[in-house]
């Protein structure tokens, strides 16, 4: 068996082992391939018009908006850009925090954790979408486009610290088991400590990170999307909601063009949710339910009469 | 409460360590538009030249504020230590510069001012999700695993996803526009009274469940793995095996993991404030959000600056709290500071 479908199987027995992950990890990919789909295909051109503001009907399943386009093809069309956004700063909110946690734990008490530990808090004291807002302000000043790259970049500086300092915990617990203080004693080098011997136990806990990085990228670019972070051109459902604010469309009670920005984001929101109940037990295996065999005794007593009663229990 | 010496050095070492990480946030502060496209600020410049001749003030106090935002934008060649020693000399006589949009005001009187209803808004829901959400987690603890969970586990998700200002949307639908239950406007402050705090009340509403959602979802799930940690500790199965009920059981369980779950803030107030500027900005409340956005459309670099400097370090001294109270309260905390 050849090493890709061994590590196939094993994420199969994982995702499957666990009804919770199994559903999360089956919205994730649904919501993915919806966006997939509307990048290459969607009901309507979203260029083209018909009525403003009709409410969903057989033709429109989700509406029209204030400009006459058809509120499902544009939340399709948008879907993609959103959530390629949103797995990008997951994975590096995973990575950053992983490491950093790893080297803030290991180096613990030394100069090295010091310097972290204040990077750390001035990190967590910047919010992602004020940084983004105040950022794009720069570019349009010099009219210049805030690209997707430098946004995901952003995010995801400022986006690990609340990880790694909940990764930098957990190494810090490990570091005081036997195998570690072993391995140092006999002179193992540190790297080799740090990502044979620490990382494998993590792992799980930058799952986590990912699916926090996930959610948090996605909410920070739809709310700095707001203000009109990115340039006008790019189409995502934050720039859907803009259009949405401006039109005041809750006014107007247009329920159905909200919707439609954000039932991407419902899906989203939902398998992580569920991806969250799913795997910790996996990042905490005390939590493991120790199955006791549900085997009732029959212990038979003599009293004191000499009579033998037979009790279940 | 008598504190131990141990206390006060681990205090000490945790308010140096904040100490230092103000520093390192304002040379943030200081590098960030140094970084940025270098065209945005002589295109602010010209700008500011026709704004302050149409405001009609003397041509020499133009040229002075024009060389003052040069220099503490960094467009006269001077070393960069230099700059950095009045830039930090500007920060502690509090002197962040004036802003365009409103000329001659200084941007920190129009920051300060303005950032008060937005701290009132972040304070008093994040205060409110954090008791709700500890609540509701600990329900999702007690009944790990089940539909009841899921449920709690899944809604607070989806609402941590929306942002708050897509939420109050529809509740300002619902209960404002339809029902006209609750005000969609902010009520005239001018003259303070009952009434205008019965208006601002009814005004509040709305917003402070909208954010009260979106906040909710870090500190549920942080009670829910606290309190599953904390059931299989020693304590509790000896109070199990001491014949506890139940219901005490839980409230042993809860206390203690409800101390923890303070941890949580320093995860949330970022997302707060953000969340809070767009609802103003929403509903044209007269706090930072709607300044913020007026800066934004005119382009007012020095003022978009100084609302992110201000944000900045009031999350820094929030969370710099925080955590120290944290580690006075809770004995558990002192030695193992995270």
């Amino acid at each position: 068996m050849s090493i890709g479908s061994r590590v196939m199987n094993t994420l199969g027995k994982v995702i499957f082992a666990n009804k919770f992950i199994a559903a999360g990890f089956i919205l994730l990919l649904a919501d993915l391939v919806m966006g997939i789909i509307g990048a290459f295909w969607t009901p309507y051109s979203v260029n083209s018009t018909f009525s403003f503001s009709s409410p969903p009907s057989w033709r429109h399943l989700l509406g029209t908006d204030a400009y006459g386009h058809d509120v499902l093809s544009e939340m399709l069309h948008d879907t993609l850009s959103t959530l390629l956004v949103g797995f990008g700063v997951g994975v590096l909110v995973a990575l950053l925090s992983t490491l950093i946690g790893l080297l803030g734990g290991y180096y613990a008490g030394k100069v090295a954790s010091v310097i972290i530990d204040i990077i750390t808090i001035t990190v967590l004291t910047i919010p992602g979408v004020i940084l983004l807002v105040v950022m794009g302000s720069y570019f349009r000043t010099a009219n210049l486009g805030l690209s997707y790259s430098i946004t995901i970049l952003a995010l995801a500086l400022v986006g690990w610290a609340f990880g790694a300092r909940q990764i930098r915990a957990q190494v810090l617990s490990l570091s005081n088991r036997e195998y570690i203080i072993a391995s140092k004693l006999i002179g193992e080098k540190s790297y080799r400590i740090i990502f044979t011997q620490l990382l494998p136990p993590i792992l799980p806990l930058t799952f986590a990170q990912f699916l926090f990085g996930t959610l948090y990228g996605v909410l920070s670019l739809v709310t700095a999307e707001f203000w009109g972070v990115l340039p006008a051109t790019s189409s995502n459902l934050g720039t859907m909601l803009a259009f949405i604010t401006t039109n005041a469309a809750y006014v107007s009670n247009q329920w159905w063009w909200i919707l439609g920005a954000i039932i991407p984001i419902l899906i989203l929101g939902a398998g992580i949710g569920l991806l969250n109940i799913g795997i910790d037990e996996i990042i905490d295996p005390r939590l493991r339910e120790i199955k006791a065999p549900k085997i009732k005794r029959k212990v038979v007593i003599t009293t004191d009469e000499g009579n033998q009663v037979t009790i279940e229990a | 409460m008598k504190f131990p010496t141990q206390t006060l050095i681990s205090v000490a070492k945790r308010a140096g360590i904040y100490v230092a990480a103000f520093f390192v946030a304002i040379t943030v502060n200081f590098i960030l538009p140094r970084l940025m496209p270098g065209s945005a600020l002589i295109t602010l410049l010209t700008m500011l030249q026709g704004t302050l001749s149409e405001s009609g003030g003397s041509s020499a106090l133009v040229a002075a504020e024009i060389k003052q935002i040069e220099e503490s934008f960094g467009l006269v060649p001077k070393p960069w230590y230099i700059e950095y020693f009045d830039y930090i000399k500007g920060i502690f006589t509090g002197n962040l510069g004036v802003s365009i949009s409103f000329y001659p005001t200084s941007v920190m009187h129009i920051v300060l001012p303005s950032m008060v209803w937005s701290i009132g808004l972040v304070v008093v829901s994040s205060v409110l999700a954090f008791f709700l959400g500890s609540w509701l987690g600990s329900v999702a603890a007690m009944r790990r695993r089940t539909a009841t969970d899921a449920l709690i586990v899944v809604v607070a998700s989806i609402l941590a996803t929306i942002p708050a200002f897509v939420t109050i949307m529809y509740l300002e639908m619902g209960f404002s526009v339809n029902l006209h239950l609750v005000s969609l406007t902010f009520p005239n402050t001018r003259a303070f009274g009952t009434k205008t705090l019965m208006e601002l009340l009814n005004f509040y509403s709305i917003p402070v469940v909208g954010m009260i959602l979106s906040l909710l979802s870090g500190f549920i799930l942080g009670m829910r793995n606290n309190m599953l940690h904390t059931m299989r500790d020693n304590y509790v199965l000896y109070a199990e095996l001491l014949g506890f009920k139940n219901s005490t059981i839980r409230r042993i369980i809860y206390r203690n993991s409800l101390l923890p779950n303070i941890t949580g803030f320093a995860l949330i107030l970022g997302l707060a404030i953000s969340a809070a500027l767009t609802v103003e900005g929403l509903l044209t409340i007269p706090g930072a959000g709607y300044f913020f956005g007026l800066s934004l459309t005119s382009k007012d670099l020095p003022l978009i600056q100084g609302y992110f400097f201000v944000i900045v370090l009031m999350l820094l001294i929030a969370i710099a709290i925080t955590e120290i109270l944290y580690g006075i309260i809770d004995p558990r905390a002192r030695g193992a500071s995270a």
